[in-house]
């Protein structure tokens, strides 16, 4: 198990050592490292690794618990193992593993762990642990995306027992080293300024954006009016409130991104409106912040993409104050709010989850933050995410999300989601908008049952009153609040809904965790309240969709990149959802991912890595691909078209390949995803620009074998005499032929025919061209 | 850093103006020999070879050369086109053209080069006509194919007509040197009263 010490490396990589941890050994004269830099890269205890072996593919993965140099200087380190499912696989028998799944050694014996050269580590391995125990800060959607792989179980090296359960310790090592670790050293104010500011600039957009998704969802709204009018109150009295609380509410359409947390409440209503307004517009009071709710729903947009970063931040604050729960609460919500976009179901889930949870959400207005100090506790974060789990599994309560924080919520997912009272910045009012759009989500019930306007801190305060899973949301908006009573209203809306759903049934923070009591709730409510509130459950359902196709849009044409990551998210989450399937018919841009390098220190070459991928299905050949593109481009656009990640090789061009379809290879992680990507491409068309619909097929194995014979080059074999001579010697050097010689007479003829081929390929390629064009035209 | 992008890119497009194309090279044909045959008309900077994975393996192989400035680069296809060149074998000759970008493996990416995909509504009729030049894409893929084994084929022929012209040369020289080591050329020529140097 332990990896081989003897690295080959041409040159002693660079290395240093970095904050010392103290002294220990018989003699003191072993020092402690808390951090080091090896070959450019920065190593910090607990950080993952991959572990060079010798001879083996793949690498050891284990995570470092003990980083010391000897008396001798000899730099050692512990590692903590991390099992690949092939390498267990005896013991997992039917036990389903995800595709990127790893598992943590635990209890004791061998294979734990190794003591190690530091010398042996190859690289730094990003492994996200999907924990749902409450302990472990969720990973955000862009981890998730990130992460070369993920972990939640753990392996018992001596009973060889997988297990999901952690204690306070793992194999010797406390606990908190095993999960995430927490981000708490983001500062708030950072999170606030950059927030803003980014915020403003993506709001700007994503308000237009979301202005013409508003426009049509209006319409739907208005068929919600019903609910408006209690909105509306709700909205007049969320006013009060946000003007007593002096929040600036101003700042959320700016920042958009942040506003699903910042704004939450108010964009929270506009934005979660606008996603949610054509979903909840049956929840009606979206008349009157139509244009709020557009705004709020670009904001939505927006605040989805930035939701990861603004959660993020959000968490951190939460955690700060809250502490760690509260922050994975919202970093589940943050997440949960994507997933919930994914889902339309979902989605509302996720509103109503974000509206139990009470985070203060602070707003950054354009020029200064706007505080949103509502309570958008983590509640409405686990809320929405077991709704999410709920809905988008449907079958399985796993809540893989809301797990992490969750775990014991599904049961009492409103008492555990009980937001704490953290303050979250402009980001969890967001987070709280995307609730909204959720709005038949259990939380918005929940808020309904209480009171309408859930946003308002009011409301909150009822809603944390009645139920602890209430979070209490402070909007302070003071230029917003128009944006925000629009989307209060839509709140409101959402509430009225909500309320209707509480009546019918009084536990509603209950509900929300469960799809299934969602959906009893929703029962329940429309009995309670009455038909119409079916009807606009069943419209904003409706709506929802089209809302969440308009979210993907915007992703779209916002940053396909986040999208994506939000799209892992949800893959993660639910295992079965397809959350990476982009809207047909909508453009989006391949952008350069900010992944960092592929592990470089993978050099097998490159046919060898063909070849394997093809004996194991893995591989596939892309045409049609503009020649110009690079191997990283191709790449980009698997990515952003399938959500998979390859390693792609552009084929070279040569003199007599195709001028016009470039050629790459693209090697995937699994057979499945290279036959879906195959199948996806045969049966759909993904267009690339320059009206070049992409083509896969099956890769073909190179032959690895050298060819020796070459046809154009004579051997004679009895050659001993004159021409014999001269042949042999000309083999050895390169020259030009003279023309009085048989030699040049022979190359007249290689040159003949090469003319003859160019000609044909020059034929061939302007005919195929003229073929392709000839559809092309219809295309225009 | 858009700017150091930029620059990576103009000095790669400067490297491949001073890069050779050369194909229809001998497998037998090693870095080594390249540098050496090239190395005659100025200096090699970076020898690669074009790795063939998708066609026939009996494919001439590709190489790509990079000479120190373009004008090396420039003068040698000039004289290529005009003088067969050979290198490690005959008599087919290699064939030398300016690189172009596609052809190299690892290449910076263009600077603003915006890729903009869309996955086609199966129910709008663009989707049947992309679903034509998928189509037609495959058929031109096979028809290149074809033509490429059609090409080596029509090598394959030249170069068993040369071995069989070579080996009748071969034959009439080992007879004259044979005619001249038995001593039949000069009974023949004591015969006829000539001279053998006037034969």
């Amino acid at each position: 198990m332990s990896p081989s010490p003897e690295v080959e490396r041409l040159k002693e990589p660079e290395f240093k050592w970095g904050k010392k941890r103290g002294v220990g050994g018989k003699k003191k004269d072993v020092q402690f490292y808390e951090s080091f830099t090896y070959d450019g890269v920065d190593y910090i205890l607990y950080d993952t690794v991959f572990m060079y072996i010798q001879d083996e593919l793949a690498p050891y993965i284990g995570k470092l618990v003990k980083i010391w140099e000897n008396a001798d200087k000899s730099k050692r380190i512990k590692v903590h193992w991390f099992f690949r499912p092939s390498e267990i696989s005896c013991y997992l028998k039917d036990v389903e593993v995800l595709e990127n799944e790893l598992f943590f050694a635990s209890g004791a014996g061998s294979g734990l762990a190794n003591l190690n050269h530091l010398e042996a580590i190859a690289g730094k391995c990003n492994v996200v642990c999907i924990s749902k125990d409450s302990r472990n800060p969720p990973p955000s959607s862009e981890e998730l995306q990130a992460a070369d792989y993920v972990f939640y179980r753990t392996f018992d090296v001596k009973s060889c027992t997988i297990s999901d359960q952690m204690d306070v310790s793992v194999g010797g090592l406390e606990v908190k080293f095993v999960f995430n670790r927490k981000d708490s050293d983001k500062t708030l104010d950072f999170h606030k300024l950059d927030s803003n500011v980014k915020n403003d600039e993506r709001n700007a957009v994503v308000s237009k954006e979301t202005l013409k998704h508003a426009g049509k969802n209006s319409p739907q709204q208005f068929k919600n009016v019903n609910p408006d009018e209690r909105c509306n109150r709700m909205l007049e009295k969320e006013h009060k409130v946000e003007k007593q609380g002096q929040h600036k509410l101003e700042s959320s359409p700016v920042t958009e991104k942040l506003s699903r947390s910042d704004s939450q409440p108010l964009r929270n209503c506009t934005g979660g409106d606008v996603n949610s307004s054509k979903a909840k517009e049956a929840i009606g009071t979206v008349e009157n912040r139509d244009t709020l709710g557009t705004k709020n729903g670009g904001c939505k947009v927006s605040c989805e993409k930035d939701k990861v970063q603004d959660r993020k931040s959000t968490v951190s604050q939460v955690q700060v104050e809250d502490g760690v729960k509260s922050a994975n609460k919202s970093s589940n919500l943050e997440d949960t709010p994507s997933k919930r976009k994914k889902f339309d179901g979902k989605v509302a889930a996720s509103n109503v989850k974000r509206t139990n949870g009470t985070q203060s959400a602070i707003i950054p207005g354009k020029d200064a933050a706007q505080l949103v100090t509502g309570a958008i506790s983590s509640h409405a974060k686990s809320h929405s995410e077991l709704v999410r789990s709920s809905v988008v599994s449907g079958k399985d309560l796993k809540l893989p999300e809301n797990s992490s924080s969750f775990e014991k919520r599904i049961a009492q997912n409103f008492s555990a989601c009980k937001e704490r009272p953290s303050t979250v910045k402009v980001d969890s009012p967001f987070e709280t908008a995307r609730p909204l759009k959720t709005n038949l989500s259990p939380n918005e019930m929940r808020k309904s049952g209480y009171e309408p306007d859930l946003e308002r801190p009011i409301q909150v305060e009822k809603l944390d009153k009645s139920t602890s899973g209430l979070k209490k949301r402070k909007l302070k908006t003071s230029a917003d609040l128009s944006k925000e009573n629009p989307n209060t209203r839509h709140d409101a809306g959402h509430d009225i809904m909500d309320t209707m759903l509480t009546k019918g049934s009084c536990p509603m923070e209950e509900s929300p965790t469960k799809k299934a009591k969602f959906d009893g709730i929703l029962e329940d409510c429309n009995n309670n309240t009455t038909k119409k509130l079916k009807k606009k459950i069943s419209a904003s359902e409706t709506k929802f969709s089209p809302t969440l196709v308009t979210l993907n849009e915007n992703k779209a044409k916002l940053r396909i990149d986040e999208a994506p990551s939000k799209e892992n998210h949800d893959k993660n989450m639910d295992i079965t959802s397809k959350g990476d399937e982009k809207e047909v018919g909508q453009k989006f841009e391949v952008t350069k991912r900010s992944i960092a390098e592929k592990s470089k220190w993978i050099k097998l070459p490159w046919e060898d890595r063909m070849k394997t991928a093809h004996d194991q299905g893995r591989l596939v050949l892309l045409q049609n691909l503009d020649p110009k593109y690079t191997s990283g481009e191709v790449e980009d656009i698997i990515w952003h078209a399938f959500k998979e990640t390859c390693t792609a090789k552009m084929v070279q061009l040569t003199a007599t390949s195709s001028p016009h379809s470039g050629q790459a290879f693209a090697i995937f992680k699994t057979m499945e995803a290279a036959e879906r990507v195959m199948q996806k491409l045969d049966d759909g068309c993904l267009m690339l620009p320059n009206h070049r619909p992409l083509v896969g097929c099956t890769g073909v194995s190179p032959e690895l074998e050298k060819q020796t014979t070459f046809a154009g080059h004579l051997a004679i074999d009895k050659a001993r005499h004159q021409i014999q001579r001269e042949l042999r010697e000309a083999v050895s050097t390169s020259h030009y032929s003279q023309n009085n010689t048989i030699e040049y007479e022979m190359a007249m003829s290689w040159c003949l025919l090469q003319a003859k081929s160019d000609k044909w390929w020059d034929k061939l390629y302007e005919r195929q061209k003229k073929e392709v064009n000839k559809l092309v035209v219809d295309l225009k | 850093m858009g700017s150091a992008v930029e620059e990576e890119y103009a000095a790669f497009l400067e490297k491949v103006k001073r890069t050779l194309y050369v194909d229809n090279l001998s497998p037998l044909v090693t870095e080594a020999v390249i540098k050496a045959a090239f190395n005659q008309f100025g200096s090699v900077n970076s020898v690669n070879f074009i790795k063939n994975y998708l066609e026939p393996k009996n494919l001439p192989r590709a190489v790509l050369v990079e000479m120190e400035n373009p004008k090396q680069a420039r003068e040698i296809i000039a004289e290529m086109a005009n003088y067969p060149f050979m290198i490690s074998g005959m008599p087919r000759p290699v064939r030398a053209l300016a690189a172009k970008v596609e052809m190299f493996d690892e290449r910076p990416r263009e600077p603003g080069r915006r890729i903009e995909c869309v996955w086609l509504d199966p129910k709008k009729p663009e989707f049947e006509v992309a679903k034509k030049i998928k189509h037609l894409v495959k058929k031109h893929a096979a028809e290149a194919s074809v033509v490429l084994n059609h090409q080596l084929e029509e090598e394959e022929k030249l170069h068993n007509q040369q071995t069989e012209t070579l080996k009748a040369h071969y034959r009439k020289f080992e007879l004259i040197d044979g005619v001249y080591e038995d001593g039949t050329a000069k009974q023949l020529a004591r015969h006829y009263n000539v001279h053998i140097s006037d034969a």
